[in-house]
């Protein structure tokens, strides 16, 4: 079992509150609050310690190690095997968190869990690891929407306050603004994820996914001599579709010869740019139409320079502002799950049930009601 | 009235930039000035970020498109604005002097739906909006037309009779596909849940009746729009 150890997420100082919390639970004599934070929802597993200073009224991030799950190249990461890589590291990277955080499980708060969306059996062997904790210790159990912990790290990372978010992964693809107590999709993929996409096409043509398939497409796409081949392009209105694209580019690569005028690196050049393209539009439709000013781009594709750039200079002809990438919030971990976590125990969100604590694979972004902003 | 010309687009200083969306700035011509009554010019801007053998295709595609579904609308006579000229990546439309459906939900409906005793009739004006968005919807699928951007902003209201007209043609297509009509059906039930949350539920339901009464292949499109549904919202499973 192939498993990579990522660079721990930097704690980079403390963050700020986005305004101050009606709730305050602290868990220690000096009144300081600290929450771990589970994640596990797809081929990543991270733990994070996330520390809570009325004082101040910051976050900080104690603590946040990770592990990853690379898949044979060639083929995508399997259920089975992803949840017992998950299984085989839960415990000692909560030890290493912990450690890291030099506290004890006996101060900590609440056990924040990634509850959806993702897929099954990697999300049950953590939330297995949560309940676990949950029952020897006597700890709360506060279940997380995955998409709702990249929002709020992005958030408070970046200091935006109401921005327009591009939600891009291997899993999801989705145009998101807030409204009336809920992140409201505005657009979103009608078939495939792009993450999904590119990453079915470094399959195709057997790239590396270490550390991930899409680096490996920026990485030659960079090496493209520019020569743009044309693909079809997708949106309807805010929402897009990827699967059409996939098909015309895999025909494509299986036209390759010595004798064709364009190179595998010239369609990941072409892929990334027509994607890109239509994610980059759909993100200006949503800004137009809700009258914002600020983008958050988020998930595992947000790393991505290319869609960065593309970004950035939309955001520069409409005098908008593009808060910048950041592994806090672009890639798993566990601290974004326990930021949203500590937001919602904060603000008077009922805790988990031990009863309720299953975790589900379709959970959408609206269906959370985010009772720590204002309505 | 449509012709073709390639001139270079140059804004006079009596043209009024009335709004700047994600594709296109839109100027208002007053009359007299290029025409003789008050028009539109619709001129789809550069995209720096896209590639530019991407961004030429897309803005000429787009206004060529818009300016030949708007033309057969006309002739159909669904309302649209007219065509006065098409000089892509600029388009030269009739002036429409109304309101957005957008625009009128939010100034006039739903905030007065909090007021109960204008209730009752708020609610037949939002009963009677989503009859004529469905019989909307219907009559251009059954010319072979999808829109493709469907949403409350895309769409004029002229009061007090309540017509519709239909805006923003950038998207649409000439197509048979039953697929296309229903994702059609799907852009805009999504955008009227994200842009209007407070929408009452029975709108979108209402919306489809209208829809099946007007529209000739009603079935096939409605059973397709069940599927497409299942598959939009299945997209929520990973990570």
């Amino acid at each position: 079992m192939v498993t990579a150890t990522d660079a721990p997420c930097r704690a980079f100082g403390n963050l700020p509150l986005p305004h101050p919390p009606l709730h305050r639970i602290p868990s220690t004599a000096l009144g300081i609050t600290y929450v771990l934070g589970i994640e596990g929802s797809a081929n990543k597993i991270g733990i994070g310690v996330l520390q809570y200073d009325p004082s101040e009224e910051t976050y900080l991030i104690r603590a946040n190690p990770r592990k990853t799950y690379v898949a044979p190249t060639g083929h995508g990461f399997l259920p089975k095997q992803t949840a017992y890589h998950h299984q085989q590291h839960v415990v000692p990277l909560i030890r290493a968190a912990l450690n890291e955080a030099g506290i004890t499980l006996q101060q900590i708060a609440a056990i924040c869990f990634t509850q959806g969306p993702g897929m099954g059996a990697p999300l049950q062997s953590c939330v297995i690891a949560a309940r676990t904790l949950s029952l020897l210790f006597d700890i709360p159990l506060m279940g997380v929407n995955h998409c709702v912990g990249h929002i709020e790290m992005g958030r408070i990372a970046c200091q935006a306050t109401n921005p327009v978010v591009l939600y891009v992964s291997g899993g999801n693809t989705q145009v998101i603004a807030y409204s009336n107590q809920r992140y409201r999709i505005f657009g979103e993929t009608i078939d495939i994820a792009v993450g999904n996409c590119l990453d079915r096409f470094a399959r195709v043509l057997h790239l590396s996914n270490d550390p991930s398939p899409g680096y490996n497409i920026e990485q030659a796409a960079k090496r493209a001599g520019k020569h743009f081949l044309e693909l079809p392009y997708t949106v309807k209105g805010m929402d897009v579709s990827f699967s059409g694209i996939l098909t015309q580019v895999e025909q494509y690569a299986k036209a390759i010869s010595s004798s064709s005028d364009f190179t595998a690196d010239d369609l990941c050049f072409s892929l990334q740019e027509t994607i890109f393209a239509m994610l980059v539009e759909i993100t200006e439709r949503a800004m137009a139409l809700t009258q914002q000013s600020q983008v958050l781009i988020v998930g595992g594709v947000g790393c991505n320079r290319r869609l960065q750039d593309m970004m950035q200079q939309m955001c520069h002809e409409r005098g908008a502002t593009l808060c910048a990438m950041d592994h806090r919030y672009c890639i798993d971990n566990g601290a974004m799950i326990a930021q949203a976590g500590i937001l919602q125990l904060q603000y008077g969100g009922n805790t988990t049930p031990l009863e309720d604590s299953v975790c589900t694979q379709r959970y959408r972004t609206d269906q959370v009601l985010t009772v720590w902003r204002e309505p | 009235m449509t012709r073709t010309e390639s001139e270079a687009f140059t804004v006079n200083s009596d043209w009024e930039l009335v709004s700047q969306g994600a594709e296109a700035k839109l100027w208002k011509i007053p009359a007299g000035s290029l025409f003789d009554v008050p028009c539109i010019a619709k001129e789809r801007f550069s995209k720096a970020y896209r590639h530019p053998a991407l961004d030429e295709k897309l803005t000429k595609q787009r206004c060529r498109a818009e300016s030949r579904i708007l033309t057969k609308c006309m002739e159909k006579g669904i309302p649209v604005p007219r065509v006065l000229r098409t000089d892509a990546p600029v388009l030269y439309l009739e002036y429409i002097d109304a309101p957005t459906v957008r625009e009128y939900l939010e100034s006039d409906l739903l905030l007065a739906l909090t007021n109960t005793a204008q209730n009752a009739s708020q609610h037949d004006k939002l009963q009677q909006l989503a009859l004529a968005f469905g019989q909307m919807v219907a009559a251009l699928h059954n010319m072979g037309i999808v829109h493709g951007d469907l949403t409350t902003s895309n769409a004029m209201i002229r009061l007090p009779e309540m017509t519709l007209v239909a805006i923003d043609f950038g998207l649409a297509k000439n197509t048979t596909s039953t697929e296309e009509r229903a994702v059609d059906l799907y852009v805009l039930e999504r955008a009227l849940s994200s842009t209007h949350p407070k929408l009452p539920d029975d709108f979108w339901t209402l919306l489809l009746t209208s829809y099946r009464a007007a529209a000739e292949k009603a079935e096939a499109t409605l059973s397709r729009l069940e599927q497409v549904q299942i598959r939009g919202r299945k997209r929520e499973c990973f990570g």
